[in-house]
């Protein structure tokens, strides 16, 4: 059945609910009727005017949608759409739509033009000597971070749309030869199932890539910088980019990958080591410290030197609060500050410290509220927690955890609670690489670049933690 | 493969097994009554030790598709294997038993003089429990994470030991006598059996080339450890060596070198705390398969219900402190003890030498 321009332009604006920001126009080039429609909002109009309106205007060739095609618009990104569907999608992916009087079909041209953030260095992922650029919103900006630093076909980029209403981009990459198939396979079908209304970041897609019983711990990779996801995808990784989020998921997972960090494969590899023990240490201040205080103080003083206790004792006595509520107290009090801090706009964030460090905690240990070796104890907890920025939201939940078992079971309860912990950690095998390799199950050539760093030209194989395929990384 | 281990997570559970059951209270005990003859007891019951280990292994070599409980019940019959994994049952609850109500008494002791027995279960069993059910596979992996942190914590113990011995041989008072160190070996065959739990995580371990040498290795490697704890502990203590009923935390907390550190005690009862919740959950562990091999009840979850009820009465009613335990093993344990030790190990040599094919 023929319709006119006019009508098929109309039909379509209403379909799209007589938004505002629907731009319709006809136009009579040659004396044959042209319409065009796309979302004003989404396209640069000048350069739709400079690229698209002009040259229909001037054309000399005969009007049709196979003539634009071919003739006049060489340099764009063309695609013939032919049902009414199909034109509403791509008006909605950012599509301009030409309609030619007497013809079937229309040309969807890709304009997509919003504003877009520069690259820039992630603040969770600073390196004091290394690459400093960042994913941005767009995946396709991302893909092309990527694409950039693997110049073979191997590179391959599968893209899936997930959410009714927001048909977001999400791009499954990895490289062909290196990737386990299974993986790849078990990554795209996860994702295929999801029937979610909208996906507005990458975080959304992560639970659906996890254990759905472990609440606690995270079984998939994030970052937010290309050289690592590149050098991941090389471990033999698959990578999800989604459209709308700067932070790109990795699978499989194991915790040691929060344990490195960029900066380690940039600088001394002994360095390297020594600064990968320091935030082993630091996830065991940030987790386990105040609840060990806190059961050394209550139960077990016997264990503390005498010096050290008789320290502890002097400043904590008269204390109106029970050691357990002291610090409970202070923890809580760091935890607002902390989100506080967050969210408060910046020239706010000096009246912040202000009242945090000197209001609260000076005076509040001058009071005799809270005691100095109670605040020492959680600043120090919660300054250790960013050895492992990506760890941040699991060891807040421990460090409350333990200060409980602490408190209630003493020693023994923490002990349990590390056993119980781990012994959780040991069970997660998300898309069949144990998340505590190559610790638990130790393997042996893995752990070159676990704690312990040897230098690049060491590292001869891929990890065997992943199951990945070709194995060599290093020919001597 | 939720319940698979490597051959090195039950080499772990092997060292584990060892430490965790002789560590506390029987090197007093053998002390008591053969002196310095103890160290030659323990040396005897090592190598038999070594040996059942290794038969274990190369029965699972000869029929490695097959557990325990299959190649018992192609020889005697479903219900005569049904009574041994019954009576399984028992020994593993009764070492359960025996190790919770030492490492209570030995926390109440060091560190935490109000814990009561309640307190004590509520810290144990849920993370003991948990522990089991999540799978052997899990449990095998937590082994394996923190068994480095408690060989380097019993090795400082042994090193800050060495370092405030001041006089090596004044501990030799009695002289060895093979009878009496036998009567003592029987007497505490009850704290041996180390092995025990292969009988059940046996079919649990793939098999690979190799499996069983990294498991004697490291049985082999525990043992020597322990051997050099009961040196350092005579040679520390002289007379009254292993006599101390709190002979490891005791090393660091008289060790004369640590002046300038203070007390640290923590050094030793932190690998100890971890022993005891991995014996425990290893015997749960056992206790539950028993179950569900006996019963059929493959319902976890229930079977460690069963477990700890079992446990749980038998401490608060039966064996309520200590003594009482030590005695009740010394007295009866130790019948059943010889059956699961030796009498068993024996029967299990008709398969390893019967030429017979056994199919899965």
């Amino acid at each position: 059945m023929f319709f006119s321009v006019d009508q098929i332009l109309d039909s379509l604006y209403q379909k799209l609910g007589s938004s505002q920001d629907v731009y319709k126009k006809t136009i009579a080039p040659q004396g044959k009727r042209v319409g065009i429609i796309f979302l004003r909002s989404m396209i640069d109009k000048e350069l739709f005017t400079r690229n698209v309106l002009v040259p229909i205007i001037e054309t000399k060739e005969k009007i049709s949608l196979n003539t634009f095609k071919e003739k006049v618009f060489t340099a764009l990104e063309i695609e013939k759409v032919e049902t009414e569907q199909d034109y509403i999608k791509k008006i909605v992916e950012n599509n301009a739509l030409i309609f030619v009087e007497g013809e079937e079909g229309a040309l969807a041209i890709d304009f997509e033009n919003f504003p877009e953030r520069m690259p820039s260095e992630p603040p969770t992922s600073a390196v004091i000597q290394g690459p400093r650029e960042g994913f941005t919103e767009n995946v396709k900006t991302n893909i092309t971070l990527l694409r950039r630093r693997f110049k073979t076909q191997s590179f391959r980029n599968t893209q899936l749309e997930i959410g009714e209403y927001t048909k977001t981009k999400v791009s499954i990459v990895y490289l062909e030869g290196i990737a386990n198939k299974k993986v790849v396979k078990e990554v795209i079908k996860v994702l295929s199932s999801i029937k979610i209304d909208g996906v507005v970041d990458s975080h959304y897609l992560l639970s659906f890539l996890q254990d759905e019983k472990e609440v606690l711990f995270k079984e998939v990779g994030v970052s937010e910088k290309p050289d690592i996801v590149g050098s991941k995808l090389l471990e033999g990784k698959v990578a999800i980019l989604c459209d709308g989020s700067p932070i790109v998921l990795t699978v499989p997972y194991t915790v040691l990958e929060d344990l490195q960090n960029s900066n380690d494969y940039y600088t001394n590899p002994l360095y390297a080591s020594f600064i990968r023990v320091i935030r082993a240490l630091g996830i065991l201040l940030a987790s386990i410290v105040p609840g060990v205080y806190l059961s050394l103080r209550l139960f077990h003083y016997k264990i503390l030197p005498l010096k050290f206790l008789i320290t502890i004792s002097n400043a904590t006595q008269n204390l109106p609060f029970t050691p357990f509520l002291e610090l409970l107290f202070i923890l809580i009090l760091f935890q607002i500050l902390y989100e506080v801090s967050l969210r408060l706009p910046r020239y706010l964030g000096l009246a912040t410290s202000i009242v945090g460090a000197l209001i609260l905690g000076d005076t509040g240990v001058k009071a005799g509220l809270i005691s100095t070796p109670g605040v020492v104890i959680i600043a120090m907890s919660i300054i250790s927690i960013y050895v492992v920025p990506d760890q941040a939201p699991q060891l807040t939940v421990l460090r409350f955890i333990f200060l409980i078992l602490g408190g209630t079971l003493g020693l023994f309860g923490i002990v349990g609670g590390m056993i119980y912990f781990i012994n959780r950690l040991a069970s997660l095998n998300g898309f069949g690489t144990p998340t505590l390799a190559p610790f638990a199950p130790r393997i042996r050539e893995d752990l070159k670049d676990g704690v312990a760093k040897v230098p690049v030209y060491d590292m001869t194989t891929r990890p065997k933690s992943y199951n990945n395929k070709n194995k060599v990384r290093l020919k001597k | 493969m939720r319940d698979k281990i490597s051959s090195r997570q039950a080499g772990i559970f092997a060292s584990i097994m060892i430490f965790s059951g002789k560590l506390l209270l029987l090197p007093s005990l053998l002390f008591d009554q053969n002196r310095l003859a103890s160290i030659l007891v323990l040396l005897i019951l090592f190598g038999l030790e070594i040996s059942i280990f290794y038969l274990l292994i190369k029965l699972k070599e000869k029929h490695p598709n097959l557990s325990i409980y299959s190649i018992l019940q192609k020889y005697l019959g479903k219900i005569l294997t049904k009574i041994i994994f019954s009576i399984f049952f028992i020994y593993f609850i009764f070492i359960l038993v025996n190790i919770l109500t030492e490492s209570y008494s030995f926390l109440r002791d060091e560190i935490f003089n109000e814990a009561t027995i309640f307190l004590f279960f509520l810290c144990l069993l849920p993370v003991v429990d948990a522990m089991v059910y999540s799978g052997a596979r899990a449990m095998g992996r937590t082994a394996e994470f923190y068994y480095i942190f408690i060989i380097i914590g019993l090795v400082c113990c042994i090193l800050l030991g060495v370092g405030s011995i001041q006089k090596f041989g004044e501990a030799v008072d009695v002289p060895f006598n093979i009878g009496s160190s036998l009567g003592t070996y029987f007497n505490h065959l009850a704290w041996f059996g180390d092995f025990a739990f292969l009988f059940i995580f046996l079919d649990k371990i793939e098999i690979k080339n190799g499996f069983g040498r990294q498991i004697l290795k490291f049985v082999i490697s525990s043992m020597i450890i322990l051997l050099l704890f009961f040196f350092t502990y005579i040679l520390l203590y002289r007379s009254t060596s292993f006599a101390h009923r709190e002979a490891l935390s005791n090393i660091i907390q008289f060790a004369t070198k640590l002046g300038n550190v203070g007390k640290i005690t923590i050094i030793s009862v932190l690998p100890i705390m971890f022993l005891i919740y991995y014996q425990a959950g290893i015997m749960t562990y056992c206790g539950c398969e028993c179950i569900r091999l006996v019963t059929g009840i493959k319902n976890r979850a229930w079977n460690i219900i069963v477990v700890n009820l079992v446990t749980v009465l038998l401490m608060i009613i039966v064996f309520v402190n200590s003594q009482v335990t030590t005695d009740f093993m010394t007295a009866v344990g130790k019948w059943l003890a010889l059956f699961v030790e030796i009498g068993l190990p024996l029967i299990l040599l008709i398969p390893l030498l019967s030429k017979r094919r056994l199919r899965a």
